[in-house]
This record gives structure tokens, C-alpha cells and sequence, in this order.
């Protein structure tokens, strides 16, 4: 028996559907999030329209029962029950849309904003565009000096920064469990720090969560404003070692 | 009629007079940076500038690339008509090129609105451009007019010029108008790339160095270039696509559905052909502006436009299904199309599936429910689609899948005459599966390796796919190079409606996402008029949110797809009373 | 005809799709980055509201009184046991029945209440003694407050930002500027008073102790002068000639760099002989 083209759309739809969330949720245990959820399907019901109207013969066999639902006379009884239906449907959606709820408001986070072109600490300003790392020029010159300072930075971590960025500095600290959103970063990550210039770092840790732009979530970042604490040495030399503890290379840009 | 033709001289005549009023206008510069001062910023009967200027400048940037765009594919086609004698094609170039002469005053009249809404709205910032770029601007007021002559001779003298070398004269004119109508545009990038990254002054005074070629030759002006030249041409083809499908649906004739059925499609083909290397141009150029400048790249990709990105990749992809979908639907007209119902299918299936990855975003969106169960806002699946290793593996594919969608179309209804056509296909499949687990492979090995390592990446990515492209197009071309006597050609015009639907989508997404990326482009400079040069100190100088943004995108196309339906509309007129 | 609003249905729809889709993510806005007052009409209204919390808490010194705690005056930055915030309260105070001020609206109330805070006294309010006839909040365009109704309108600026509504509030054209009454609480001793009383330090750098250097950009720095005009004052004027005038004058000469119209043009009203010299004698170094 030939299955009509609409009711097989309509299976493979939601076949989409249930294999999507199924996959998710249950094989890979992290649910799909509703907002990408709304999306994919937006799209797979695009697609398979497209797939099923390439040709006349499927594509009939999707508008054909649209058509006769809407203007066949035999069609009266089950038009009218449609027409009674969907107006409440409309307003059920679109009540459930709007309706109020307890949960706070969703918000977009920039995991690594943009910095500002120049920023105040330490009583002076620092061009982001210049700023550069006055130990890195020693990695090659000095390489015992460059040691010398990477250890330094090691104890300023030890001291300061592995209650939350952890031992390994994966990111798992003894605090780690208090924070919901965001975590502290996982400095060993590929998209981490390897992506980033040493100025960036430095302007992340000196402001702290509060330096954040807007689309940082301030609020939502507990970092300290390390500026306060360590000095600008410091804050350079610690660089210095999360660089070498994790292999990743600063970003540069050839000149 | 030829008033209204030659009106487009009259903006470019103000624009020469305003430019040497400005240019010669003494005052030296300060020996910091160029600063605004009292007036600096204007306001004309309470209408906000920034919006004026905004909305002004993207609708003469719509019909400056729809202008430039035609007539280079006009071009291509009469030379095609030439070598194939095939005079449709003729027919067809100087119809494109008869839609684009009004548009072409349209150009020069917003352009010149612009330049006086610059003038009077940002005084400061204007006249400090124009101490800088005057010579430049003096050159683009001239090119303009010699691209009107070109434009004039070659669409009046067409008639006249259509034997012998005569016509090759007709064809040296059309190269004259591409080239003087692309060295415009290039001379007006300068500007705009100078002031996303400017370069030839002195970076602490603003000052000009007296270098002009180091000031036009700015670390975006040829990605910027190159990117524009490629969008323009996809942008021309889908407009005129557009067209071709309104007539269609009106038309009343057999002939006439023809006819224009043959347009959408040509004009499809070449949208595709101009959109395929156009995600290469893009990324070259955001590689550049990350090179020029962390903190614009960071701004671009990561920070507050982040979420563009997203929309971008929903309207790209919008296009490329758009695009696919004519295809597909395309394979109707010649008898024995049928038989790709069931590859069509699984292309669908690739294209959704490669596309739901491509616009999987970085930072998601979700309820705090959502964040507790994940422990996060990192999702643990996800986040491995959201970077750029999946997103090029994925357009990667896309653009290979819509490739083997016009390989189809191709072939179909036709029978191989080469003697090694089994084994032609053989490495046809072969090629495509290779150049599919190569970029797939090359995504993944992405994720194990540094970003700088990665971004590199993109280029074998991008080479793999134009490899696969050229290779299957040379070993095609053999396989299908002697003509088959037995087939029956394409019947023009039969087409279901839906398909001329795809045309409107694919030209209204193109228009409202170039509108879109002028704000990003425009947008990622922030705080400064001209980059690290001048700072805008107007009340403006913040980010308006995607949503604004979006509405203003919105309200410009409907406002160009209002002048486009006008412009349709006097042609129509002027053929009405012609016959 | 039929097929062209076909057509253009399709297209609109395509584009308010669009429009939809950018529109239904959170939005993020920037804020104005570098925002210096070039005149009262440039002024953005997030950086008024902001020129208006310097002078709640600072100047007008109205966070004295109007804490968080509440029991000298009524809280207004949030709600609580006094009602709404301030904005949302000044609306449905007019309309109240037992309101008898002159206020139309609630911007109007709120600017009532600051000059003249008698027109009506919140109950529990009043002045001990007086049976909630008069208020024990002093006009804020008297006194040690002094404020301008540049000020004024910042403060009001300030109260709808903190509610989280839109700011409406905007500088005054010059010419509506009422002259401020010159009133003088007695001699101020030392130059940091005098600093204070006339809010010098809420534009220029404090000379004293050359701190907020990063909120006061709005008028010229005023430390280390001497060295700046060591060969001589703008206009061929000794440093002394030149800080009169620029008090007394302000119009006269604008450092390159700053605005006209944005410096107060009365205090030769307003100042006292003794206290203008004290000012040219520290600014000009010869103390």
C-alpha cells in the first residue's frame, strides 16, 4: 500500500522530533535547550516541505488535502469543526506565550566580550592595542629569567587563582561547586586562552568580573577585580605560567 | 524618459562642487587627534542623524550593487551570446542592462543625498574625510561620469552597434562600463575600510602622511573588495532573478512564460555562481579584521554581535535552500527528471542536516531550568557545533551538495557520449566522497589543535571543495562534451509557481542580509567614527540591540523593494508606450 | 494587480520573519562609551541620569536624608513601606485627592518637591511642631545645595533611571534658566568649602586634592596651573587676570577641547569678593 505523501511527512517530522530529543536527552544525557530546539525544527519542517514539493506528483499529494479540506463541498462537516478549532488553539498558544512565569529572564552571555581599547589600573592607562607581555621578549633572550618568572607566576596561581581554575587548571577547583553560570574557565580547553592575546588576559584578570562589559553579565561572573590584590607584575608573570603550564601559544598576529 | 536617465548627473555635478567647496576650505589640523566640536553633530527637523545617514547609505549600497553587479553579468552574457549565437542571450543582456538604467540614477541620487546628509549632519567628521579622500573623491565624481557615458553608449547603441566589429566595439564599451563601475566601488571601500582600520595618517594626530596610495591601500581594503565584487554579482543575479519571476507570473503568453522562465534561471545560475566562493571572501575578510584588531575581532565573533552571526547563518541558509529548492524543482521541465526524486531527498536530508549545525550557536539561549540540568550555559554537545571547525565543515558540504544539485540539473535528460562514462562516474562519486570526508576530517582535527592552527585550517577546507568543484566540472564537460541528438531539451515555462516563490525568497533574504552585515560592518567600529582616529562623542555612540537593528534592516528593504517595484513599473510603462 | 499583492504579502511576510526571529533573542545594548557633554542638548540621558547621581549623592547631599533606611525622609530609590519608587509614587500623588500643590504630573511633583517641599508634606513627615504643615527638607536651590536647574532636571533624570524608566528628562535651554538667587550662609573659611559650596569639583579636578580625575573631564583641569600658563595666560592676561575672568566670565575664552554654554555664568552673582580671591590665590599659586 502507498502511504499519501502528507501522513509520511508528517511521521518523518516527527520522527525528527522524538529522534532529536531522544538522542539528546536519554543517549547523550544533556537535553536539547527549548530556544535550538525551536530552531532545528523550524528548519526540518522547511526541509522536508522543500524535499516533498520538488515535483508535481509528491507536491499534490501535500496541497491536494489542504485544497479539498478548504474548498471541496464534501469537505463541509470536517472544515467546520477545523475553523472551530483552531481559533482557541491560537489563543492556547498564544496565552501560554505570553502567560507571566517565575523564571528569570533568559540572557545572553559573551563568554570572551570585547575589551575595551584602553582601560585605567594601577594608576595609569593601558593601550589594549599595544599592551604586551614585557616578560614574553625573555622566552627567547633570557630563558632563565623566562623560567624564573613563569615559576614566579606559579605561586601567584597557587596562591590566588586554583581555589577556583583548580590544581590542574582544568577549570574544577575546591569552590567550583558554589558557582552555577559560568563556570570558572578551563585555561586547558583548545577555545580557551590558546585563542586569546596575552592583553586580553591581562585586562580579564585585572577588572575582574565587575570590569566586564554588559555583554559579559557583569553581575554574573564572581572573578575578583585582581587589580586590588596583585600587582601588575604579578598578573603578567601569572600569564606567563598559564601559558607554559598548558602548552597553548598566545595569539599573535604577523606583522 | 531620457530626463530622468540623465538626472543621475546632476547629484554627481553637487557632489564635484561640494567637494572642492570642502577640499579648499583651510584650517589646520590640531596636533592631537581630530576631535569634534560644537556642531559637530546636527539634527534636521528632530529626525535622529545616525538613522538618516544609516538608512540613506545601505539604500545607495543596495542600488550601487544591484548597478554594478548587472551589468558585469550583461556583459558576460552578450559575449556568451556572441561565441554561442544563441540570440536570446542578447535579448537577454539588454534587457538586464534596460532594468538597471533607471536604477542607475537611483544610485547617483542617493548617493548624493548622502554626501549632503554627511555634509550638514556630521560636519566635523565629514570634513576631516574629505582632507583626506578630496583627490580620491574628485577621481570617483569623474569615474561616475565616465561609467554614465559608457552606460549610455552601451545600452542606446545597442541596436546600432549589432554586426560585425561593431558589436565587438558594443562589448569593448561594456568591459569600459565594468571596469570604470567596479573601480568605483573600489574607490569608495577605501573609504569605508578606512574608517573600520585606517591607515597613511599619523596614528597619534590623525594627520595625513601625504602618502594617498598607503591611505586607499588600508589592511581591509582588498577583503573588502574582493568581497563586494563576488556579493555584488550574486546580488545582481538574484534581483534580476526576482524579476524574471514576477514576469513570469504575469505574463500571459506561452512565449512570454518562456522567456522569462529561461531568465529566472539564468539569472538563478549566476546568483549561484557568485554565491558559492562567497563565504571564502567573507572569511577572509573577518581574518583580516581579527589580524587588524583583536578588539574588533572579539567584537565581531564573541562579543556583542555575536548573535548576528546566527541570524546571518539563518539567511545564508535561507538562500541556499531557496537556491537548491529552484533547482530541484527545475529538473521538472526536461522529461526524465523524475529519477532524481530520490536524490533530491537525501540532498534535502544533507542540507537541512548540515544546516542545523551551521547555525547552532556558541552562546545559547536558555531558561534557568535549562542551566541547572546542564550545570551551565555550556552545553556539552552543542558547544562543539558552536565553533568555527563545525560551521566551515558544514558550508563546506552545503556548497558541495548544491554544486551536485546543479551537476543533476545538468545532466538530466541527457545520456553520456563518452565511451569511459562508467568509469567518469565512478570517479565523480568518488571525488565528491573524498572532498566530503576531507573537510569533515579536517573539521574534527580542528578541534585538537590551537585556534591559530585552526583558522588555518579553512584554507585547505575551502581548497578541497574548489578542488572537487573544478575537477568534477572538467571530467563532466568530457563526459557530456559531444552533443546527444536524441534528447529534447528543457521546456521553458513549465514551472509551477511555488518555484518563482524561491526566486522572491532568495532575493529578499539576500537584500535584507546585506543590510544586515552593513551593520555589523559599520557596527563593530563602536565608539569611533574613524577607527582609534576619532571618536564619535554624539549621543549615538552606543550599539543599538539586534532587534532595532533589525527593524531599521527591515524598513530599508521595503523601502528599496518599493523603489525596485517602481522602477519595474516605469519599464513596463515606457514598453507599453514604445509599442 | 492580484498577483503583485501576492507577491508582496509573500516578500513582507519573509521580512517581518526576519525581523521576528532578530527580535526574539535577548537583546544586548553598549552603552554611549565616551560620552562627554558637549551642550545640554547632546547630552545623552543615561550620562544626565548619571550627572544627576553625582549630585544625589554628593552635592545636593539628598542621600543624607533619603536613605535606605528611611526614617528622616521617605525612601525613594525603591518601594517600600512609603510606597512605590518615587517615580511611579509622584504619579498617583497628583492625582491623589488630598494633593494641593500646583503639580499637573509627576515630573512636575518631583521638581516641586525639591524647590519648593512644602507644597506637600508626606504624612509622618512634617516638621516637628508644625502639625505636617511644612516640610523639614530645605530648598534645594538655597542654601548649601544651591543647585541649578541644570541640577535639578539631572536629579530627576537620575530617579527615572533608577526606577528603570525611560528618561525624559532633559537639560534646560539656557534662556528658561531663572537666575538663582544669590543667598549666602555666612563666610566659608577654607578654599575646599568653597570648592563644595559652588560644585566646582563636579566638572573640573579637585585642586586640592587632585583626585576624580576620571569623572571630572567636563570642565579644564585645574591643577598645576602655574606651570601650564608659565609664559603667560590665553589673551596676554596675567594667570590671576585669567582665572578671574574665567569665573566671573566663563564665555570670555573656552580651552580648546571644551564646550561653550556649559559652565554656569552667574556666580559673579552668587560669589563673595573674599571667596573669589581665595579661589585666584590657590589656582594661581600665589597663596
Amino acid at each position: 500500500m502507498k502511504i499519501p505523501g502528507l501522513i509520511k511527512s508528517v511521521v518523518i517530522i516527527w520522527a525528527a522530533w522524538y529522534g532529536i530529543v531522544y538522542l539528546f536527552t536519554d543517549l547523550l544525557g544533556a537535553p536539547i535547550p527549548a530556544s535550538v530546539m525551536k530552531m532545528y525544527m523550524f528548519f526540518i519542517i522547511i526541509g522536508v516541505f522543500m524535499a516533498f514539493t520538488a515535483d508535481e506528483e509528491t507536491a499534490e499529494e501535500i496541497f491536494g488535502p489542504f485544497r479539498r479540506l478548504l474548498f471541496d463541498r464534501s469537505h463541509r462537516v470536517l472544515r467546520s469543526i477545523v475553523f472551530i478549532v483552531i481559533p482557541p488553539l491560537v489563543f492556547m498558544v498564544t496565552y501560554e506565550i505570553t502567560r507571566p512565569t517565575l523564571d528569570a529572564p533568559v540572557e545572553l552571555r559573551a563568554v570572551h566580550p570585547a575589551p575595551p581599547s584602553s582601560f585605567m589600573a594601577f594608576g595609569k592607562s593601558f593601550n589594549m592595542l599595544t599592551l604586551e607581555n614585557p616578560y614574553r621578549s625573555l622566552e627567547r633572550g633570557k630563558p632563565d629569567k623566562f623560567r624564573e618568572a613563569v615559576n614566579e607566576g606559579r605561586t601567584v596561581y597557587y596562591t590566588n587563582c586554583f581555589f577556583c581554575h583548580g590544581d590542574k587548571l582544568e577549570g574544577k577547583g575546591h569552590f567550583v561547586k558554589g558557582f552555577n553560570n559560568p563556570a570558572p574557565a578551563n585555561f586547558r580547553e583548545v577555545g580557551a586562552i590558546g585563542q586569546l592575546q596575552e592583553s586580553f588576559l591581562f585586562w580579564r584578570i585585572a577588572v575582574g568580573g565587575p570590569g566586564l562589559p554588559n555583554e559579559g553579565a557583569p553581575w554574573a561572573s564572581p572573578m575578583p577585580v585582581w587589580k586590588d590584590f596583585l600587582t601588575e607584575d604579578q598578573i603578567w608573570k601569572v600569564i606567563l605560567f598559564l601559558y607554559d603550564y598548558t602548552g597553548h601559544r598566545p595569539r599573535t598576529f604577523g606583522k | 524618459m531620457f530626463r530622468i536617465k540623465t538626472s543621475g548627473l546632476y547629484p554627481t555635478l553637487l557632489c564635484v562642487a561640494l567637494l572642492i567647496a570642502f577640499t579648499t576650505e583651510g584650517g589646520a589640523l590640531a596636533s592631537s587627534l581630530p576631535e569634534t566640536h560644537e556642531g559637530a553633530y546636527r539634527s534636521i527637523w528632530g529626525i535622529n542623524s545616525r538613522i538618516a545617514v544609516w538608512m540613506i547609505a545601505q539604500t545607495h549600497l543596495f542600488f550601487a550593487a544591484f548597478v554594478l553587479g548587472v551589468p558585469i553579468f550583461s556583459f558576460c552574457i552578450e559575449l556568451v551570446g556572441i561565441i554561442t549565437k544563441d540570440k536570446r542571450y542578447d535579448a537577454m543582456a539588454r534587457e538586464f542592462i534596460r532594468i538597471s538604467m533607471t536604477a542607475f540614477s537611483f544610485t547617483a541620487t542617493f548617493g548624493g543625498i548622502l554626501l549632503i546628509l554627511l555634509v550638514t549632519l556630521y560636519p566635523d567628521f565629514t570634513s576631516y574625510s574629505l582632507k583626506i579622500f578630496g583627490p580620491v573623491m574628485i577621481v570617483y565624481a569623474f569615474l561616475f561620469i565616465v561609467e554614465s557615458f559608457a552606460l549610455y553608449i552601451y545600452h542606446y547603441g545597442w541596436s546600432a552597434m549589432s554586426d560585425g566589429y561593431l558589436k565587438w566595439l558594443h562589448l569593448f564599451t561594456g568591459l569600459l562600463l565594468n571596469l570604470t563601475g567596479t573601480s568605483i566601488m573600489v574607490l569608495a571601500n577605501s573609504w569605508a575600510s578606512f574608517m573600520m582600520a585606517p591607515s597613511g595618517v599619523d596614528p597619534e594626530t590623525g594627520e595625513f602622511m601625504g602618502n594617498l596610495w598607503a591611505v586607499i591601500n588600508g589592511p581591509l581594503w582588498n577583503p573588502l573588495n574582493l568581497h563586494r565584487f563576488v556579493a555584488n554579482i550574486a546580488y545582481g543575479g538574484a534581483i534580476v532573478g526576482a524579476y524574471a519571476g514576477f514576469k513570469f507570473l504575469t505574463a500571459k503568453t506561452r512565449e512570454g512564460k518562456a522567456h522569462y522562465d529561461w531568465m529566472g534561471h539564468t539569472a538563478n545560475l549566476i546568483a549561484v555562481i557568485g554565491l558559492l566562493p562567497l563565504p571564502f571572501a567573507g572569511y577572509w575578510l573577518a581574518k583580516e579584521i581579527y589580524a587588524y584588531s583583536q578588539q574588533m575581532g572579539v567584537t565581531l565573533m564573541g562579543g556583542i554581535f555575536a548573535w548576528v552571526f546566527i541570524i546571518q547563518a539563518v539567511l545564508i541558509g535561507a538562500i541556499f535552500l531557496g537556491v537548491n529548492y529552484y533547482i530541484w524543482v527545475g529538473l521538472g521541465r526536461v522529461s526524465g527528471g523524475e529519477k532524481y526524486r530520490t536524490a533530491i531527498k537525501f540532498m534535502a536530508l544533507l542540507l537541512v542536516a548540515c544546516f542545523l549545525v551551521w547555525f547552532t550557536p556558541h552562546t545559547i539561549v536558555m531558561t534557568g531550568a535549562e542551566q541547572k540540568t546542564l550545570g551551565g550555559a555550556h552545553h556539552p554537545i552543542l558547544g562543539y557545533f558552536g565553533v568555527m571547525s563545525a560551521k566551515n565543515s558544514a558550508v563546506n558540504i552545503m556548497i558541495l551538495t548544491t554544486f551536485l544539485s546543479l551537476l543533476l540539473y545538468q545532466r538530466v535528460g541527457k545520456r553520456a557520449t563518452a565511451s569511459w562514462a562508467l568509469q567518469g562516474n565512478a570517479v565523480i562519486t568518488a571525488l565528491f566522497v573524498a572532498g566530503a570526508i576531507n573537510v569533515i576530517a579536517l573539521g574534527v582535527y580542528g578541534y585538537l589543535v590551537p585556534a591559530n592552527v585552526r583558522i588555518g585550517l579553512s584554507v585547505p577546507q575551502v581548497a578541497t571543495t574548489l578542488l572537487v568543484i573544478v575537477m568534477v566540472s572538467v571530467i563532466n564537460y568530457g563526459m557530456y562534451k559531444n552533443p546527444d541528438k536524441g534528447r529534447a531539451g528543457p521546456e521553458w515555462g513549465k514551472m509551477p509557481v511555488r518555484s518563482q516563490y524561491a526566486l522572491f525568497l532568495i532575493a529578499i533574504s539576500f537584500t535584507w542580509l546585506m543590510g544586515l552585515m552593513g551593520y555589523v560592518r559599520s557596527g563593530i567600529r563602536q565608539q569611533w567614527h574613524i577607527y582609534t582616529i576619532m571618536k564619535d562623542n554624539s549621543a549615538d555612540s552606543f550599539t543599538p540591540t539586534l532587534g532595532y537593528a533589525a527593524k531599521i534592516v527591515s524598513l530599508n528593504t521595503l523601502l528599496f523593494m518599493a523603489m525596485i517595484v517602481f522602477i519595474f513599473w516605469l519599464d513596463n510603462m515606457g514598453k507599453k508606450r514604445a509599442s | 494587480m492580484k498577483t503583485l499583492a501576492q507577491v508582496m504579502l509573500f516578500n513582507i511576510s519573509i521580512i517581518f520573519a526576519f525581523t521576528w526571529f532578530s527580535g526574539s533573542i535577548p537583546q544586548i545594548r553598549s552603552a554611549p562609551q565616551n560620552f562627554r557633554p558637549i551642550s545640554g542638548k547632546g547630552i545623552s540621558p543615561e550620562s544626565y541620569a548619571a550627572i544627576g547621581g553625582s549630585i544625589y549623592n554628593g552635592k545636593g547631599t539628598c542621600n543624607l536624608c533619603h536613605d535606605r533606611v528611611g526614617h528622616r525622609a521617605p525612601i525613594l530609590l525603591s518601594s517600600s513601606e512609603d510606597g512605590p519608587h518615587i517615580v511611579l509614587r509622584a504619579v498617583d500623588r497628583v492625582a491623589e485627592s488630598g494633593y494641593k500643590g500646583s503639580a499637573k504630573n509627576g515630573v512636575e511633583y518631583l521638581r516641586e518637591s525639591m524647590t519648593d517641599p512644602s507644597a506637600y508634606v508626606v504624612k509622618g513627615f512634617g516638621k516637628v511642631g508644625s502639625d505636617e504643615a511644612k516640610s523639614p527638607m530645605p530648598s534645594v536651590v538655597y542654601g548649601p545645595m544651591n543647585l541649578s536647574p541644570f541640577e535639578i532636571e539631572a536629579i530627576i533624570a537620575f530617579l527615572q533611571n533608577s526606577a528603570g524608566m525611560t528618561v525624559t528628562a532633559k537639560p534646560p535651554e539656557r534662556k528658561d534658566e531663572t537666575a538663582v538667587k544669590p543667598v549666602d550662609t555666612g563666610v566659608v573659611a577654607d578654599i575646599d568649602s568653597i570648592f563644595r559650596k559652588y560644585g566646582c569639583t563636579l566638572c573640573h579636578t579637585d585642586p586640592v586634592t587632585e583626585g576624580n580625575e576620571d569623572v571630572a573631564d567636563t570642565g579644564p583641569s585645574l591643577t598645576a596651573l602655574p606651570e601650564k600658563y608659565i609664559n603667560g595666560a590665553p589673551g596676554g592676561l596675567s594667570l590671576q587676570e585669567y582665572i578671574r575672568q574665567s569665573v566671573i566670565a566663563p564665555e570670555t575664552y573656552i580651552v580648546k577641547g571644551y564646550e561653550k554654554g556649559v559652565m554656569p555664568d552667574d556666580f559673579a552673582d552668587r560669589m563673595r569678593v573674599s571667596e573669589l580671591e581665595m579661589i585666584v590665590n590657590k589656582l594661581g599659586g600665589t597663596q
